[in-house]
């Protein structure tokens, strides 16, 4: 109430005690009439300004002991309970807008009071109408139809408002009182982060000064007794650190254990068995010794590097070292309570704990290359995400069925070869077996199965990309591959490199936090790269690595957003063809003028009923779903914080009339930040 | 409403339909209440569990802290058979499991006698200021805000998962010792 004008309260104190009548009943006893009738406000306070205003209202349409329907006085009190929707509607609307208590669930009782405040503008023209035709008195009896008729349907709106404000003053109250929960959780977060804050404090303290008792993580103490988890777990009391004597005793047997069990669990990775440093360690296999020199360092740096993806403990650990965690790790043996972090392993890290399929060969690759030759290249630095070159192009298969295919053609067609290069018949479409492969017999592969030659650029259009990327970006480099010698470019950023290869396959790489890569194809002639689930980026966004996010969503959350952007195009399309839709607006036009109240009613059931629960509110709700990404970013937009998003209150505004301008903008924003706008003349 | 004079019909079912997304306002409320409840009643117990396990693995006398581990293996796994457990019942073990635990390495002769012990006590005082936060404050608060929350099947399910999980993770912690 504190937001209506003055002319509202003044209208609304009119209706104090107004219609409060006293009628015989049937059995003769004076009663309370309610509804039209009765006294709305229930306040019965007596005010001289009311009072007045009471006198004048005495000649009520059908005032006791008059035998005439006053259409009048009808319309009066229909002006005057459509004045109460309205003070009511704007209090609605004032609340949504200032986000008060109620504004959450404000906007459909809003909707409501419009349809309402449209009934009761109807009602009131009609009236008007009436009284026109029939004279301001109506015969009880020659009018009998038309008397029931509108006194059922002031009482049915005034029940319907009675209602209305029901559900309104329940949505306020329910918003009220989800205020102190909130409100009360901060006293419990704030406590809560003090006493951690105390907990924190001595813990660091303790650490400080009594760092005898504290257990250290990793590399930190060296040769230092560590009595973490791991190190109860694994019998391993110390980490066990390169050096040229051998290992003996307990330390001894735990060096040829872990010697045994990466031969055992990594030997079918060609890029380890094929090393000089694991040709050196396992050159008497199945002896091994108790040595923890240069070459064993090196295997096991590789093997760290190689598993990081799975296991982020190893991914900040680049030594040799055989650590507890490392042996933990390579036991296979589930993890316990992490001591070291006081913390109760996640359920998620808990069923991981698993030796890792997904070894990564190229990375691991990288480090026994650096490791065992010493030819690292001095242009590729060891802290950016720069690969080392690859050996062979990528593969043309888009898909792992179509890479399947060829590994099948290829062990059953060269099953020897297959062996001796370890192809399995199923696997990656594109890592380093199936390259090789393919570049061994991907022509044959190729005629045989009638597949399309694969397309690929020459010397001059490699050259004219790489100048087109160099504008983009400084980091790109032209490298041949080192197997067979096709040229590729480089483009790196940071911790994320990639490749682009004269086949015009596409590979980009995150290694931050373990290593993710994507495929794609690079469509030279609209200048983007396809990756899977039809995700598509401009060639400057690929080479400058900034599509990470949009990549990292998973498919349900990619098709989410593309969901959201469809329902969001597809309402606005909706909203256009229906303000196109001229019989639609048709009854609303003409007769009486424009008819905006009872267009705003009939647009906003229509809007109930077709779009709200079909495409907005579907559409909102996948926005809010998805994780925080550049696409909510972007989609997010269509909620709030943006002028100019579709907001059905403002679109309901421009349907009143009440701005200068009938027309109504907005803007849809998409996923992937492009945004499209669109508008209606609302001056039907 | 099929008046000759009335073109426009009004459209009331559309009201009614608005009216009706209000039903289930108390019941969503009651939902949020009890997430809030498990969240929280999770929270506290695993602030007071993990500075448990802190000081548990600073305890530099092995036998004593074998001893302690051995306790709270009998505690958690007590307490595990139960399906669901008392969030109070939890929290009050947990606390004392704090003082003792803070009692235990004041306890300890070697530590006593180390210069720095009166440094040690003022850590401890910081333990102890953070056990009286959880206890005083945090605790009555939730217990105020969750009145009737904090004693529901929910919250009580929701402390035996954490039990449970954390009794099976030092098991298999203890196990790998051997």
């Amino acid at each position: 109430m504190t937001n209506f004008s003055r002319k509202f309260t003044s209208l609304l104190e009119s209706m104090k005690s107004s219609n409060f009548i006293m009628e015989d009943d049937a059995d003769g006893t004076k009663k309370e009439r309610s509804g039209l009738f009765g006294d709305r406000t229930s306040t019965g306070k007596s005010q001289s300004r009311s009072d007045r205003k009471e006198q004048r209202l005495e000649d009520r349409f059908d005032k006791k002991g008059d035998d005439k329907f006053l259409v009048r006085a009808y319309i009066k009190a229909v002006e005057l309970l459509k004045d109460q929707v309205l003070a009511t509607r704007i209090d609605i609307f004032n609340t949504i807008k200032n986000k008060l208590a109620g504004a959450k669930y404000g906007d459909p009782i809003l909707r409501s009071a419009d349809t309402l405040l449209a009934l009761m503008i109807n009602l009131k023209i009609n009236a008007e109408k009436l009284a026109k035709e029939e004279g301001s008195r109506l015969e009880p009896i020659k009018n009998a139809e038309d008397i029931k008729t509108y006194k059922s349907l002031y009482a049915e709106n005034e029940k319907e408002y009675e209602e209305l404000k029901k559900k309104w003053n329940e949505a306020k109250l329910k918003e009220q009182n989800e205020q102190p929960v909130l409100a009360a959780n901060q006293k419990i977060e704030k406590s809560l982060n003090i006493a951690k804050k105390y907990f924190t404090e001595a813990q660091t303290e303790f650490g400080a000064n009594f760092a005898q008792f504290v257990q250290k993580k990793g590399e930190e103490k060296k040769e230092e007794v560590k009595k973490d988890d791991s190190s109860t777990a694994t019998g391993l009391t110390t980490t066990l650190k390169e050096r040229d004597d051998v290992y003996t005793g307990t330390d001894g047997d735990l060096v040829k254990e872990v010697k045994k069990l990466i031969y055992n669990k990594f030997r079918k990775y060609a890029t380890l068995k094929n090393s000089s440093d694991w040709k050196a360690v396992y050159k008497n296999w199945p002896t091994v010794t108790g040595s923890l020199r240069t070459n064993t360092a090196n295997v096991i740096k590789a093997v760290k590097k190689g598993s990081a993806t799975d296991y982020p403990d190893l991914a900040s650990d680049k030594t040799g070292d055989i650590t507890p965690k490392f042996l933990e790790i390579l036991r296979g043996i589930k993890e316990g309570l992490s001591y070291n972090t006081s913390k109760i392993v996640s359920f998620e890290s808990f069923m991981k704990n698993r030796i890792s399929e997904a070894f990564d060969e190229e990375a691991a690759g990288t480090v026994l290359s650096k490791a065992s030759t010493k030819k690292s290249k001095s242009s590729s630095s060891s802290s950016s995400g720069k690969s080392s070159v690859p050996s062979e192009p990528a593969t043309p298969f888009k898909t792992k069925e179509d890479g399947n295919k060829f590994r099948e053609w290829v062990n059953k067609k060269y099953p020897d070869w297959a062996k001796e290069n370890n192809l399995d018949a199923s696997g990656s479409e594109n890592n380093t077996y199936i390259r090789k492969a393919y570049a061994q017999y991907g022509q044959e592969y190729n005629k045989a199965t009638s597949t399309p030659e694969v397309k690929k650029m020459d010397g001059k259009q490699m050259n004219n990309l790489l100048a087109k990327i160099k504008e983009y970006s400084k980091k790109v480099e032209l490298q041949l591959t080192t197997g067979s010698g096709e040229p590729v470019i480089l483009f790196y950023t940071g911790k994320v490199y990639g490749h682009i290869y004269n086949n015009y396959m596409v590979s980009y790489v995150n290694t931050e936090g373990g290593k993710k890569v994507w495929w794609g194809t690079y469509n030279s002639e609209k200048e983007f790269v396809s990756f899977g689930s039809g995700k598509h980026f401009n060639l400057k966004s690929v080479v400058l690595c900034s599509i990470t996010e949009g990549l990292t969503m998973t498919k349900e959350e990619s098709e989410k957003a593309a969901k959201a952007d469809e329902l969001l195009a597809k309402m606005s399309d909706m909203i256009v063809a229906k303000f196109g839709d001229t019989s639609f607006w048709k009854p609303f036009k003409g007769t009486f003028n424009d008819d905006e109240d009872a267009a705003v009613a009939a647009f906003s059931k229509w809007y109930g009923s077709k779009i709200e629960d079909a495409y907005y509110n579907p559409a909102i709700n996948r926005i809010k779903q998805l994780p925080t990404s550049k696409a909510k970013e972007n989609l997010m937009k269509n909620v709030s914080n943006t002028s100019d998003r579709f907001q059905f209150d403002k679109l309901i505004n421009k349907l009143y009339g009440s701005t200068s301008n009938d027309t109504y903008k907005w803007t849809i924003y998409k996923s992937n930040g492009t945004s499209k706008s669109y508008n209606v003349d609302t001056d039907f | 409403m099929n008046n000759r004079r009335l073109e426009y019909n009004p459209l009331f079912e559309s009201i009614t339909d608005s009216a009706r997304r209000y039903e289930t306002i108390s019941e969503q409320t009651t939902v949020d209440k009890t997430k809030y409840a498990v969240e929280y009643a999770r929270r506290i117990i695993e602030t007071c569990y993990s500075q448990y396990l802190y000081f548990l693995n600073s305890v530099p006398d092995e036998t004593k802290k074998n001893e302690l581990i051995a306790e709270l293996d009998k505690f958690l796994a007590d307490q595990a058979k139960q399906p669901m457990i008392d969030f109070k019942t939890f929290f009050d073990a947990m606390i004392s499991n704090i003082e003792n635990i803070i009692t235990q390495i004041s306890s300890i002769q070697s530590i006593r006698n180390l210069e720095n012990f009166s440094k040690l006590q003022e850590i401890f005082k910081k333990v102890e200021q953070g056990k009286d936060e959880l206890k005083d404050v945090t605790f009555v608060e939730y217990t105020k805000q969750y009145a009737t929350e904090y004693t529901s099947d929910d919250v009580k399910k929701a402390v035996g998962t954490f039990v449970k999980f954390s009794s099976e993770a030092l098991i298999q912690s203890l196990a790998k010792k051997v």
